[in-house]
């Protein structure tokens, strides 16, 4: 799995919001008010009751006063425009003053096993409060506004699995079906989020103006999606779940793959597929954010896709769609090939959607203790051989290193030789350190002769990690993501945008090449409109608001 | 301290990688603490006792396996060379269909049963006979093919020591389909059941870990060690 790549992709109809959001459609899932409690400065706590076929479940919130001059994205952070967590079952006072108790503590809280996901929020300082002007006014925000800053809120952190007490992932997957996908709890506390963000503004609002104030027109509301800030963190996360991602990889190039065996598509699939193109060149071109090389990028992408609209049209007939991919490899960048892979699942959903009961794997390397060594070496050249091209003589292959701040476990990156702290680097230099489990395995082969695995571990117990790693990695369709973390020029930027392109988001905003702004749930349908009839097709959402103020 | 396994299992990893020359597979280690602690089977106590005996296992080759079947634990715990006993078991286990194991060390027996656990449960039955200490009584752990929890035993009568010289604690490791398994059950008392053990697991993953305040605190201490304290400049590698 090429990097590069990877840190290409754009949300799919696979990504875990879109599947999210179909279930909910699906099976008509019902969210409502169950309590609001807010003072004129938006402060205080509410409560949204989200009803299944399986359970139910609280979304529990609560709103802070926070001076904008401590607003803080980062991590580190230690105060909140909104806190919040996602329960399991009813939320009484008692329960309510619990959780008020703990949740706006954030990482210093401790919640329990009734608790899915802890999760909190930053207003957007640019568009929170043109929002409510607006609508006191009367008025429905600006379509150029809008454009600028897609969200009221944005989120910094979402926690889950096992975290701060909360119930586990395998207690979440045996006991609530309807979050038993990865990550399905923590995409609903977004979504959930996001609408709690429409209830506040119009409160504000009517409170401010109760004479002209105005409601958020449905359009406006589904334009607005939740804003997200990612940082390092989910680095290492990325390379210490390899089965995991290259079980959504798999997952997403077996759509692909169902899809190229419809080797003459009709006049409707191929009109879907330019329809969808043709929205992501104008979801591209609408982009605005201050990154200029993701600028370039974004625009680039879009001229390319007209261009290969332009060819798709003239090609209609007879046309297969490996040939269009053939034809997007040879005459366009990384991200309008993926945005054409997009497209393509778009049309086809009765191809894909399956797939997406396949997304979770347990993360468990088995070692083959009686592999012989000769076998081993043999297995480490042809899959690893990608780790042992990299010269580790060189400076520059180790030039950074990645280590555990003490401020919140941070994961941050230093410079080596720089800044301290490579005493107690992480594990992440995955390259390297094939690079010297090999040579300690070849000089075990020289010495001891054809030995077998378990003979090589007991010698060197400081690689069986790293060799159960590889020889169950051995196995898959596409093993490793290939890349060495320890490169001075390493780009964690597209780390994080391979997790959040699986997850769903869109606009990628780099903020450095550590970390990303991006929107979630942009364009989904609201919460009163998740119904079976409820179409799903909100990939590369555009803005149809050109009339508003 | 009220826990969930994976908080645990997020401490003892940091806390491993602490360990000078991280000549261990920390990783592997700290998975089979938390499946000992979710069985009620006290790994933390141990883990942490063999960080206060041997902190530097740097230099010394961890354990020896002599001939095919002695395992000497230069360290003493099973605990931390659990994995890979388990796979030289395994390893031979293969060309023979079932091997037994002799240890000079009976310290710390159910740090081998997560490993039995994760080892390819549908081939193997696996049982381990110890005596206590102090001139105690024999102990049976026996795990059958394919379940998620074992028997745990004692002998009803005291027995004398095992035969072979040296050896502390036995490890049999059987082919699922050989025909010569059935170890007796006669004479054993079975004090937790695969049900109970089950049982615990079950609690733990929905009401959390109670771990000892001063043990959690003692983890918490070495993992800490891996921490790197923050600076303005560290913050700078965090993208700020």
């Amino acid at each position: 799995m090429d990097l590069e790549r990877l840190g290409r992709q754009f949300p799919t109809r696979l990504s875990f919001m879109r599947v999210l959001i179909r279930t909910m459609s699906a099976e008509s899932w019902r969210i409502e008010r169950e309590f609001f409690e807010l003072d004129d400065d938006g402060a205080v706590s509410a409560v949204y009751r989200i009803e299944t076929p399986n359970q139910d479940y609280r979304m529990v919130l609560f709103a802070h006063h926070l001076d904008p001059a401590v607003r803080s994205d980062r991590v580190i952070a230690e105060r909140w425009d909104v806190t919040a967590a996602l329960c399991v079952g009813p939320v009484d006072a008692r329960r309510r003053k619990f959780l008020a108790s703990q949740v706006p503590l954030q990482e210093a809280g401790r919640l329990d096993s009734a608790c899915l996901v802890m999760t909190r929020a930053n207003r957007s300082s640019r568009q929170f409060d043109r929002v409510v002007a607006s609508l006191a006014r009367g008025d429905q925000p600006g379509a150029h506004h809008l454009a600028e800053v897609g969200y009221l809120y944005r989120t910094t952190a979402v926690y889950g699995s096992g975290k701060f007490g909360m119930s586990e992932w395998r207690q979440v997957s045996a006991c609530h079906p309807d979050l038993a996908r990865p990550f399905a709890a923590e995409m609903l506390s977004c979504y959930l989020l996001r609408h709690f963000g429409f209830d506040q503004v119009e409160h504000l609002a009517r409170r401010a103006a109760p004479e002209t104030a105005c409601a958020l027109d449905p359009e406006v509301r589904r334009s607005l999606g939740i804003g997200n800030a990612t940082g390092l963190g989910m680095a290492p996360f990325l390379i210490n779940h390899p089965l995991l991602i290259g079980q959504w990889v798999l997952q997403r190039e077996t759509a692909l793959a169902r899809i190229l065996e419809d080797t003459v598509p009709s006049e409707d699939k191929q009109a879907r597929v330019r329809a969808v193109l043709a929205r992501a060149a104008e979801h591209l071109d609408e982009i605005e954010i201050a990154n200029p090389e993701q600028t370039e990028s974004n625009r680039t992408a879009a001229a390319e896709i007209r261009a290969m609209l332009h060819w798709l049209r003239e090609n209609a007939k007879g046309l297969a769609w490996f040939e269009a991919i053939e034809h997007a490899a040879r005459r366009t960048g990384l991200e309008a090939q993926q945005v054409l892979e997009s497209a393509l699942l778009e049309a086809y959903p009765e191809r894909v959607d399956d797939l997406a009961d396949n997304m979770a794997v347990e993360e468990d390397f088995q070692l083959t203790p009686a592999m012989r060594g000769s076998a081993l070496l043999e297995l480490i050249e042809t899959r690893y051989a990608w780790a042992l091209d990299y010269d580790f003589e060189t400076p520059e292959a180790t030039a950074v290193f990645w280590y555990q701040s003490a401020e919140k476990l941070e994961p941050r990156l230093g410079v080596r030789g720089v800044d301290p702290g490579e005493d107690r680097e992480m594990r992440l230099g995955l390259a390297r350190d094939v690079v010297a489990c090999r040579e300690a395995l070849v000089e075990t082969l020289e010495a001891f002769g054809d030995v077998t695995t378990a003979e090589f571990v007991l010698r060197y117990p400081q690689w069986r990690y790293l060799v159960r790693r590889m020889q169950t990695l051995a196995s898959t369709v596409y093993g490793e993501i290939q890349a060495n973390l320890l490169d001075a020029e390493v780009l964690p930027m597209h780390l994080l945008r391979c997790k959040l392109a699986f997850m769903g988001v869109t606009k990628f905003d780099p903020r450095s090449k550590l970390w990303v702004r991006n929107t979630m749930f942009q364009g989904a349908p609201l919460a009163d409109e998740l119904n079976p009839h409820c179409p799903d097709d909100w990939s590369f959402p555009v803005l149809r608001l050109k009339g508003t103020a | 301290m009220r826990c969930t396994p994976n908080e645990l299992l997020a401490l003892l990893k940091r806390a491993l990688r602490s360990v000078p020359g991280q000549r261990v597979d920390g990783d592997a280690i700290a998975r089979n603490v938390v499946e000992l602690e979710c069985r009620g089977l006290h790994g933390l106590a141990a883990l942490l006792a063999q960080f206060h005996d041997d902190p530097a296992q740097e230099d010394q080759q961890a354990i020896i396996i002599a001939g095919e079947e002695r395992v000497r634990v230069a360290g003493g715990s099973l605990l931390l060379w659990a994995p890979q006993i388990i796979d030289h078991a395994r390893c031979r286990a293969e060309l023979v269909a079932r091997v037994t194991l002799h240890m000079d060390s009976s310290r710390d027996p159910f740090g081998l049963l997560p490993e039995l656990l994760r080892a390819e449960r549908d081939r193997w039955h696996a049982e381990m006979s110890w005596m206590e200490r102090d001139g105690g009584r024999r102990c049976v752990l026996r795990l059958e093919a394919g379940a998620m929890d074992p028997w745990y035993g004692r002998a009803i009568a005291a027995e004398a020591r095992p035969e072979t010289p040296g050896s502390l604690l036995s490890l049999t490791l059987a082919a699922a389909d050989d025909g010569k398994r059935q170890a007796e059950s006669a004479g054993i008392e079975w004090l937790v059941t695969p049900d109970e053990f089950a049982r615990r697991r079950a609690e733990a993953l929905v009401q959390g870990l109670d771990i000892d305040d001063h043990e959690w605190l003692s983890l918490g201490r070495h993992a800490d060690q891996v921490l790197v304290e923050s600076s303005d400049q560290s913050r700078q590698g965090a993208g700020e």
